[in-house]
């Protein structure tokens, strides 16, 4: 029941109370239990009651809403309405049908006027409503195509919103008809032709153009995005059945898996590539490298040294035939210090030196060159020569310290 | 004839020579803007990779990869087998994860390695899927959970999926899994009605 005295007092409450309208109507997609709103409200209960009798709020079992119509008329203003309501339109076109009639009947001229005036606004309204109608339901498929993860539903909903894009179509298909054939609109048409009315016209009829190809549009969306769920349901199906195969080892008789796999030659079923190139002759000789190499080295002789399980390469058998128990060495370092401190020539002191075991000529000369090579720093190389058993050796001195 | 290619040819050459995938939708920005460079320069690159054996695949596809078109020897057909074996069973396991939830596991998914493992919990027919798989040796592990997200590591080490949130362990299906996806529906079945 309107228990306002006017309109104004009307908009005066609804002034009033913006705040909390604003909260409601924010708030609309979910449900506001009593003591949530008391809570907003700071316990003023006696405002609430108030409302409830004025029919701003309702109130369902526990929880309490913006009135439908306040909540409706907003969503509309404000075009924000999510619901997509072809019954509207549906009553439009048959209102717009009774005026016609109603138009052509009355004789009374006020009456006429009247009438006159109802049909243009419903043209206008009926224009609006095709538009936001169609507005609607384009967003909604896109959002569920993205945003609906759960198939089932968003098979619901896109199918859902084809039915309502075929009803839709239908009305359209019902107020060109009626612009055609009906004899009523013919009549209206001709006597109470103004420049509003065949400016209403225009833009109906540039509406249902906009709405044909919008509508072709979304049919064509909503299959694709039918199609690309059952595309995706055959494939898990398909997955399935190639398992199915697998698992019963019938996959290379019953397919031709082998040769997709054969032609396959990305890198997914094959091992990574590899490239080995060697360093640069430049990088080698380059002496800001050398750290590197050291690392390199470094590292290569310690994971040697950690390993020690390698295998050595195989002795030769002649080395094995050698029965020999223990084997006689020098000790080059020791060697050295003597010749340094008994001084002299270098091949002079190795020929005089009493070995332990006797040393043949061949290998004095090895231990001559191992000493001179391995302590060079320590030497001096003079440019003398001293020839024994026609092989002639340098004259190496020790250093004087 | 000299090709100019662009400047981050090196990177493109190094990351797709791993067997990664460049998908459109990856997180990683660096690889966005890689993703982008082939995208705008892929008969360039088509040409210049095309010269040394390395063919850029997947134009439109929302990703691109490597191939090489040489013959084989009959061991590396044999590995490829039952490596191709190993992802049957990997996204058979997927996409009834995902049926299980009436959700498509495409690209585009989200999830986490507790999903899954809770689903598991309570579905038979997914937990024994994810028993199977203990047969392939890096899949060896006994804890389901550690299983799972052993799953996980292969599929975004192989560049399927990618991370969406470190935090709460959530992983998003790339664009590249239509690799997997277009494998699967390419065989073709001989004699379809025999089989239940």
């Amino acid at each position: 029941m309107f228990v306002f005295n006017s309109i104004k007092e009307l908009i005066e409450t609804l002034y009033k109370e913006r705040e909390l309208i604003d909260f409601l109507f924010n708030k609309r997609q979910k449900s506001i239990s009593y003591e949530n709103l008391l809570n907003y409200l700071e316990d003023n209960q006696e405002k609430i009651q108030n409302l409830l009798e004025k029919s701003i709020l309702n109130q369902t079992g526990n929880s309490i809403e913006l009135d439908s119509r306040i909540k409706d008329f907003f969503e509309n203003f404000a075009d924000t309405a999510k619901e997509i309501n072809i019954e509207y339109t549906d009553y439009l076109i048959k209102s717009l049908n009774e005026k016609l009639f109603l138009f052509e009947e009355e004789k009374r001229q006020t009456k006429k006027d009247e009438y006159a005036h109802k049909i243009k606004s419903t043209i206008r309204e009926i224009a609006k409503n095709i538009i936001r109608n169609i507005n609607i339901i384009r967003n909604s498929i896109e959002d569920v195509y993205a945003t609906e993860k759960n198939f089932k539903i968003k098979l619901f909903l896109l199918n859902n919103f084809d039915s309502k894009r075929i009803a839709l179509d239908k009305l359209i298909d019902e107020i060109e008809h009626l612009q055609r054939e009906n004899q009523q609109w013919q009549f209206f048409v001709k006597t109470g032709a103004d420049d509003e009315l065949f400016k209403s016209i225009i833009i109906l009829r540039h509406t249902i153009n906009i709405s044909r190809r919008n509508l072709i549009d979304i049919q064509q969306k909503i299959m694709e995005y039918l199609n690309q769920i059952k595309v995706q349901s055959q494939l898990n199906e398909k997955i399935q059945k190639i398992k199915a195969l697998k698992d019963k080892l019938l996959l290379k008789e019953m397919t031709n898996f082998v040769e997709i796999i054969k032609n396959d030659s990305s890198f997914v079923f094959q091992p990574t590539q590899t490239f080995f190139t060697k360093l640069s002759i430049p990088f080698l000789q380059n002496e800001t490298n050398l750290p590197i190499l050291l690392k390199v080295s470094n590292k290569h002789l310690k994971k040697k040294r950690i390993k020690g399980e390698e295998l050595t390469d195989e002795i030769e058998e002649q080395f094995l035939s050698i029965s020999e128990k223990q084997r006689y060495t020098i000790n080059l370092e020791r060697f050295k210090q003597n010749f340094v401190s008994t001084g002299g020539n270098l091949i002079d002191f190795i020929l005089d030196y009493d070995f332990e075991n006797q040393l043949e000529f061949k290998d004095k000369i090895t231990l001559f060159c191992k000493v001179a090579t391995t302590f060079n720093t320590d030497f001096i190389f003079t440019d003398e020569y001293q020839e024994y058993e026609n092989i002639e050796f340098a004259v190496i001195k020790p250093k004087k310290q | 004839m000299s090709i100019s290619v662009p400047i981050q040819t090196n990177e493109i050459f190094d990351y797709l020579t791993k067997g990664n995938f460049l998908s459109e939708d990856t997180n990683d920005t660096v690889l966005k803007a890689l993703y982008k460079t082939v995208e705008n320069n892929f008969e360039v690159l088509f040409d210049y990779f095309q010269r040394i054996n390395f063919y850029l695949e997947g134009k439109e596809t929302g990703y691109f990869y490597f191939s090489k078109r040489e013959k084989e020897p009959n061991q590396t057909i044999e590995n490829k087998i039952k490596t191709a074996y190993k992802w049957i069973d990997i996204l058979d396991f997927l996409k009834t994860f995902g049926k299980s939830r009436n959700e498509n596991f495409s690209q585009g998914y989200v999830f986490s390695p507790a999903d899954i493992f809770n689903h598991c919990k309570v579905n038979a027919l997914l937990q024994d899927k994810l028993d199977e798989l203990k047969k392939y040796s890096d899949l060896n592990i006994e804890k389901p959970m550690e299983r799972i997200q052993k799953i996980v590591e292969i599929l975004r080490k192989e560049t399927f999926v990618d991370i969406q949130n470190e935090h709460k362990e959530d992983f998003k299906v790339l664009a590249s899994f239509g690799y997997l996806e277009n494998l699967i529906s390419i065989i073709t079945i001989k004699d379809e009605e025999n089989i239940d």
